[in-house]
This record gives structure tokens, sequence and C-alpha cells, in this order.
């Protein structure tokens, strides 16, 4: 649906927001990017959308070309950004009469349908000549949203839709997206990490301008296994007779106290390297103390992708 | 472009901007009117429309301040570039709705002469082709109104920069007349312009670029001053005849139909207007 390829955006002040991102956005289902913040998710969804244009690679959009035919590729998106574009003047009908005319529905019959359909659909019918200068966050956030599903895209992006909303909103618009999963191609983006596991149907992690992650939300999750070793014993020769273990990889040494050392390793989730460990030690001798092996959650792996660019965004902030 | 258009129209006459917009224009004209025409009794209303230019340089940029730079700072442009609307719609949206608020305002005007016109014989072709011109030279400086606003986020700098820019198309006329003399002094002037051009680019590209550009254009223009002389003086008038927006219209006051002053400001106009889109584009690449 959405095929990206060697996308990069450098900033005027030489800041480097996206550098290098490739990936291919498949039709259907809710796509989520992740990624503490100015991890460069808005500048890569302001890209997509053609606000903002990329310093380098190429954005195609249902194999059309987004810098070569512009007008068909930007119809067939429907965008909410951060701040949801709205017109505080306007009533929410008209400003939705506007989105819908903009978006090119030329026949007056035709939206007034279009636009009555989406405002049943976002519960808004009853705000209908509101001013929009009066409405609640989660009301604008709606118009928006509402303004996004006009003109019947195949693919809808939301960058941030649940931040500034109450509780009961955010479960509401999650139910929503999820909704609006069945029959077009959401991607939202989201620094909420139980929020991109409950709703997405793929994840991808986004660091520093960098695709470093990218799966469904289990199987991420699942990627690895993580194995805690506890045995007694003399640290060297342990490490020794584990590193020949085939299959048990970034072996480090935890801690040491006084004869007990305890060593994390990784494996892949479908190997049971247990059994293995336990015999290999116990035959040299050292007793093995603890054994245990556990598969990382989402937030384990996304604080080890991201964790090595802490400071940095803190700066870029 | 039609739902561009008909959005910035209706903003306009949803709060009370449209309606002092189009009544202070009238207002002027009134006054002008009043005096010059039914005090003095003079039939002659193209001299009485050619009076209320000076409030152009209040109405326009009251009127563009807004148009780009509002935009910009409630981030509703990412609602209109990221829909299948083109960068020339847009622009062009906006500067129609512009210019039909303004145009409100001269039909208004076209009405005072139909008053005169009970009372006695009244030039009316001549007076037609005034208000053509003068909707032409709004247009223009609308034009230029949007551009301004397109380069701010803050309505009040574009505001400000409009008028500086009107008021020197408006005085430009006189400083023509102070500046005629002699090449040594448009030699001296095209160095003042010189050195502003490096400044600029010396801010964006660094010092050394800036006194590269300030280099190379003294070493242009001291070489055309000192081969001919005459060059730089009748370059120099060229420069300041563009940029004088208003005499042109004179001459549709005084009764000639120049069809070259309305080309010259469709020129303007879309200079302006290219200006704009370009803008636009260009804060994409930042």
């Amino acid at each position: 649906m959405i095929t990206v390829e060697h996308l990069t955006k450098r900033y005027n002040g030489g800041q480097l927001a996206v550098d290098d991102i490739s990936f291919s956005i498949d039709k259907g289902g809710v796509w989520g990017l992740l990624g503490p913040n100015g991890a460069g998710k808005s500048t890569l969804m302001n890209m997509i959308t053609g606000y903002l244009s990329a310093t380098q690679g190429r954005i195609l959009v249902d194999g059309v070309d987004l810098v070569e035919e512009p007008g068909k590729a930007k119809a067939l998106m429907g965008y909410l950004p951060e701040i949801p574009p709205l017109y505080p003047e306007m009533g929410v009908e008209e400003y939705l009469n506007f989105v819908a005319e903009l978006k090119g529905i030329r026949k007056k019959a035709q939206r007034t349908q279009e636009v009555q359909k989406a405002m049943e659909q976002l519960d808004l019918t009853g705000m209908r000549h509101r001013l929009i200068r009066n409405l609640s966050k989660g009301y604008r956030q709606r118009t928006g949203l509402a303004g996004a599903l006009l003109g019947k895209p195949q693919i809808i992006i939301l960058d941030e839709p649940t931040v500034g909303l109450d509780p009961a909103q955010i479960i509401e618009m999650r139910e929503l997206i999820k909704e609006l999963g069945k029959e077009h191609t959401v991607i939202l983006s989201s620094h909420i990490l139980s929020e991109v596991q409950s709703i997405c149907d793929q994840v991808m992690i986004i660091s520093q301008g960098k695709l470093v992650a990218q799966g469904p939300p289990d199987s991420l999750s699942q990627s690895r296994q993580v194995l805690h070793i506890t045995a007694q014993g003399k640290a060297e020769q342990i490490e020794k007779l584990l590193k020949k273990i085939q299959g048990l990889e970034k072996l480090t040494l935890e801690h040491t106290q006084g004869e007990e050392v305890t060593f994390t390793a990784a494996c892949a989730p479908d190997q049971d390297l247990r059994r293995s460990v336990s015999l290999t030690l116990a035959k040299e001798g050292f007793p093995v103390l603890a054994l245990t092996s556990e598969a990382p959650s989402l937030e384990e792996i996304f604080l080890k992708l991201t964790e090595s660019h802490v400071p940095e965004q803190e700066e870029m902030e | 472009m039609i739902a561009v258009f008909k959005r910035e129209w209706k903003s306009y006459f949803s709060g009370v901007m449209g309606y002092f917009l189009v009544g202070f224009m009238s207002m002027v004209c009134g006054i002008y009117f009043w005096a010059n025409n039914l005090i003095n009794a003079s039939a002659d209303f193209s001299y009485t429309i050619y009076c209320t230019t000076f409030a152009f340089l209040i109405y326009v940029p009251i009127l563009t301040m807004r148009s780009f730079a509002e935009e910009r700072r409630t981030k509703t442009d990412q609602l209109l570039l990221t829909s299948p609307v083109s960068l020339t719609s847009i622009v062009l949206g906006k500067f129609l709705a512009h210019l039909a608020i303004f145009g409100l305002s001269v039909v208004l005007m076209g009405l005072m002469p139909v008053v005169m016109g009970f009372y006695g014989s009244i030039d009316w072709l001549r007076i037609l082709g005034s208000l053509l011109s003068y909707l032409f030279l709004g247009g223009s400086c609308i034009a230029m109104g949007l551009w301004v606003s397109s380069q701010t986020e803050s309505q009040i700098i574009s505001c400000l920069a409009s008028f500086g820019l009107m008021l020197l198309a408006y005085l430009i006329a006189s400083i023509r007349l102070l500046l005629v003399s002699g090449n040594l002094m448009a030699y001296l002037v095209f160095l003042g312009a010189a050195l502003i051009i490096a400044l600029c680019a010396g801010v964006r590209g660094g010092a050394p670029l800036g006194m590269g550009v300030f280099l190379l254009c003294v070493i242009l223009l001291t070489g055309v001053y000192l081969f001919s002389g005459s060059w730089l003086a009748q370059g120099f008038s060229g420069v300041m005849e563009a940029m004088d927006l208003f005499t042109p219209f004179a001459g549709f006051v005084y009764g000639v139909f120049d069809l070259s002053s309305l080309v010259y400001y469709l020129t303007v106009a879309g200079f302006f207007l290219f200006l704009t889109g370009q803008s636009l584009e260009k804060r994409r690449w930042s």
C-alpha cells in the first residue's frame, strides 16, 4: 500500500530527522510507528502525506509516486496531524463540508451524504452547528478525524491520535481506530507502548530517525529468549564452557557474589538451551544454582532499542 | 480552488474583519466623494478614486496579513498541503477571495457616480476605466501582501512589512524626482542595494558567501560605472519605474485607457503570486 525507499530528511539546520528509512506497508490492518519523542515519527508522517518533501528517497502510495503525481497520491490518504488542522471560526458541519470539497467531492448531494456519514461515525451529529472554537479537545480530535475520513481514503494516517484526551476518550479512540482498521489501512504513531501493543497488528520501532525493528507485537517480543544462569565456580571457567554451547549468544557476566556467578545470554525462541546448559556445567563440576528463561516484553525491547540514544534525544527537544 | 475561495471569503464575513474592511474603504471614498463631488460640485469622480489610493497603505496590509501567516501559525496549512489540491489552486483561490473582498468595495464605489448621474451628465467611460484600473492596482497590491504574509507566522510582522512595502511603492514617485541626478548617485544607490543583498546572503549562507556576493557586486557595478556610467542611471530609473505601482493608475484617471498599464499590473500580481507559491514550496524543503 505504501512503499518507502531510502527516505531521508535533513532539516535546514543540518539536523537529521529521518535517516535512510525503507519499509513497506501492506493493505489492511493497523500499523503502529513507535518511538520516543523526537524520534522522527511526525517528520516521517509529514513526508508520507506530502506536507514536507524528502531530502532523499521515494514514496509510493498504492504504486503512485508522491512526487510525480501528488494529487493522485494524496487523494488516497486521509491525514490527522498531531494538532488537528481546524479553523476555529467555522462550525463542525461547515468545516467538514469544506474538507470534503477540498478533497474533490464536487457534487453537493454526495458531499452532504459523506459528511453526514462521517459525523455519525464519530458521534458528532449533536455538535454539527457548534463553532470549533468552542469544542473540547476530544471533540476537536474527532472533528479532525472525521475530516480525514472524508473522500473515502484507503489509507488513514494518524499522528499521536490519543494525546491530550482523557482516559475514557482514549479508550473510545482506540476502539474507533480498531474499527477503522477493518476497512482501511491505518497508520498511527505513538510513544505509548501499551497503546501500540493493544491496537496495532504491526509495529515499527523508530529511534533517532532510524527504523530499528519491525513486526507484529507478539513476534517482536518473542524474537529472542533471555536466559539467566547462576552457577557456582570461577567466572572465567564457566564462561569458557558456556561459550562452547551452540545457539547461545550475547553472553554477559551480570554479577559475582563470592563463589556465585550470574550470566545472561540470549537464544532463539524455538530453542530450549536450559538442558544443555545445566548438563554442560554439571559435567565439569559447576553446580547450577538457578536457571530461568523468559521472553522479553515489548517494553524491554523498546527500551533496549532506544536507550542508547536517550541523551541525544533530550538535546534534540 | 473554489473550496479555498469560499472558505476564505466566508472567514472574513463570519467575523467583523470583512465588514470593517468594506466599511473602511467605503468611508474613505465617501469622504472624498462628499468633499470633491458634492461640496465642490465636480463631476470628476475619477479624481475621487485617485485620492483614495493612499488608503491602500492601511487597507492592503490589514486585508492580507492573516492570509498565509495565520494558516501557518495554527498549522491548518497541513490540511491544505496534504489535500489533493495543487499549490497553484491554493494560492489563486486565496488571491481571488481577497480580490473579491476588494472588488465588493469597488462595486460600492461604483454606486456613487450613479447618484451623480441623476443630476447631470457624467463621463461613464472614464469612470469605468478608472474603476477597472483601480481593481487591477488593488490586485497587484494584494498579491504583494499575500507574498509578505507567506513569509512569516506572525500577522503583526506581515502587516508591518506590507505597510513598509506599500509605503515604498507609494512614495517612490517622489523619491524618483529627488534621485534623478547623475550616474554617481545611481552607482551609490546600487551599492547600497548590493550591501543589503549581501547581508541577506550572509545571514542565510554564512559570512564568506555574503562577502563574496558583495565583492562580486562591487566589481560589476564599478566596472559598469567606469565603462559607461549612463547605463547605471538608466537602469536605476528603470528599476524605480518598475517599483512605482501608483503612477500608471494616474493615466486612467486622466482618461487615457492604457493597456500597457493593465499588463503591468497583471505582471506585478503574477510575479508576486509566483513568489508566494515558491515560498510555500520552499517551506516544504526547509
